[in-house]
């Protein structure tokens, strides 16, 4: 009944977002957001029909739905640091690269090897959860530092895309590590509670910040550019007058 | 166990993280303006020409070994300590304001991509900024850098006695 309530709750909720999205024309501005969001809602009523009517393939859909929200998720924090630095295009670029380089340094050094040991499929699922959502949330502290050192004004849109996702990711990363560690039999039920209040709130956070979208900022840096050369050598000269002054 | 209990301490550092974020996210960025301003001249020649004073031993080495006043010499090297401090925070926003005012070209001089490079210079930059602020903050403005050579031995030990030191540092002092 719980679970049932929950699903309905984050239709609404999952509905509410992409009508208000319509009306405001704001799909197009956060693409894989909205993609992330009607990938999530369409696979989810396929998988409560799944349930009812072939219930013995509810797991391998379940899964397969689920791994795929869990890579997507990193498209997202790509796009989330994208609009984070909007208005900055070298910091764009470099919260891309940061994004795209702690998610392969995690994923070659954190979440890889468990999985190429030879366990069980749910055991190996659990810690591909687990360690992808703490990689995910090293990456958004990794931006969210970037902001704040570089001083950017976050808009409420993104900060809620953001935070819903990370309230998510954090949650759902305790969730699994208990599910794993107390077993079925003790936590089954909290664990399925815990995932559905995960979900639900995720979608809250996202319905209340995007009900009002923030104006599109114009893209490209709202500073005059700094006299001197292009970027590359200009950061080049900065690197070299500092090793000279320091290495005496 | 432990490991659910670390990643559940995770999980919630992660919300913490969130907390913070959305509080940081709603104060405006206050510039200081007038500090801004002084970070630009950081890198032409007079800014350059006062970094090399700043981290130059050798008033302080004359002062106390040749002058003979040692207590006027460590107070010559604290303030130095703070202005060296001072103008490596010149220097690292005077970096960021680069960044953020910079459009991102897709290749370099070179004609290489110029993604990871960038990410390359930014993290350089901020190491060894950040060595050298700690290096000056813990051990003073006129420690070695590299470890490879005169690491963690104070330059001031003997090394800039009266031999290497010229009159013309006396007439630059007075």
């Amino acid at each position: 009944m719980l679970v049932e309530a929950g699903l309905a709750v984050q239709f609404v909720f999952g509905l509410t977002i992409l009508v208000r999205a319509i009306q405001k024309g704001s799909i197009s501005r956060y693409p894989l957001f909205y993609s992330y969001l009607i990938y999530y809602l369409a696979a989810g009523a396929v998988d409560e029909c799944i349930y009812v009517w072939a219930p013995a393939h509810y797991p391998t859909f379940f899964w397969i739905k689920f791994l795929t929200l869990v890579m997507a998720e990193f498209a997202l924090l790509l796009e989330i640091g994208d609009h984070l630095f909007a208005q900055y295009p070298a910091l764009r670029q470099l919260a891309r690269m940061m994004t795209v380089g702690i998610a392969l340094v995690f994923c070659l050094a954190y979440i890889l090897p468990p999985l190429l040991e030879r366990r069980p499929s749910e055991v190996a699922i659990f810690d591909l959860v687990k360690r992808s959502a703490l990689t995910k949330g090293v990456i958004f502290l990794g931006l969210g530092v970037t902001a704040r050192h570089f001083r950017i004004g976050v808009g409420r849109s993104i900060m809620g895309i953001a935070a819903g996702l990370i309230c998510f990711l954090g949650i759902n990363m305790a969730n699994f590590a208990l599910a794993q560690s107390l077993g079925r039999i003790q936590y089954g039920a909290v664990f399925s509670a815990v995932g559905i209040f995960s979900h639900t709130l995720m979608l809250l956070v996202w319905a209340v910040s995007l009900w009002r979208i923030d104006p599109a900022l114009a893209t490209g840096s709202p500073n005059p550019p700094l006299s001197g050369g292009p970027l590359m050598s200009e950061l080049g000269k900065y690197n070299r007058e500092l090793d000279r002054l320091l290495r005496r | 166990m432990i490991a659910a209990i670390v990643y559940s301490i995770l999980g919630l550092l992660l919300l913490v993280g969130v907390a913070v974020f959305i509080r940081s996210s709603r104060q405006r960025p206050e510039e200081l303006e007038e500090r801004r301003e002084l970070d630009g001249s950081v890198w032409d020649t007079e800014g350059l020409s006062v970094a090399e004073r700043i981290f130059d031993p050798r008033d302080y080495c004359w002062l106390r070994d040749h002058a003979g006043f040692p207590r006027l010499a460590e107070s010559l090297r604290r303030s130095r300590q703070r202005m060296a401090l001072e103008w490596l925070g010149a220097v690292r926003r005077s970096f960021d304001d680069l960044l953020k005012a910079s459009e991102s070209p897709d290749t370099d001089a070179a004609g290489s991509p110029v993604n990871w490079n960038l990410l390359r210079q930014a993290l350089r930059f901020h190491f060894v900024v950040g060595y050298a602020y700690f290096v000056v903050r813990f051990f003073g403005p006129y420690h070695s850098l590299v470890p490879s050579c005169r690491w963690m031995r104070p330059e001031t030990s003997g090394r800039f006695g009266h031999e290497r030191l010229g009159p013309a540092h006396s007439s630059r002092l007075f």
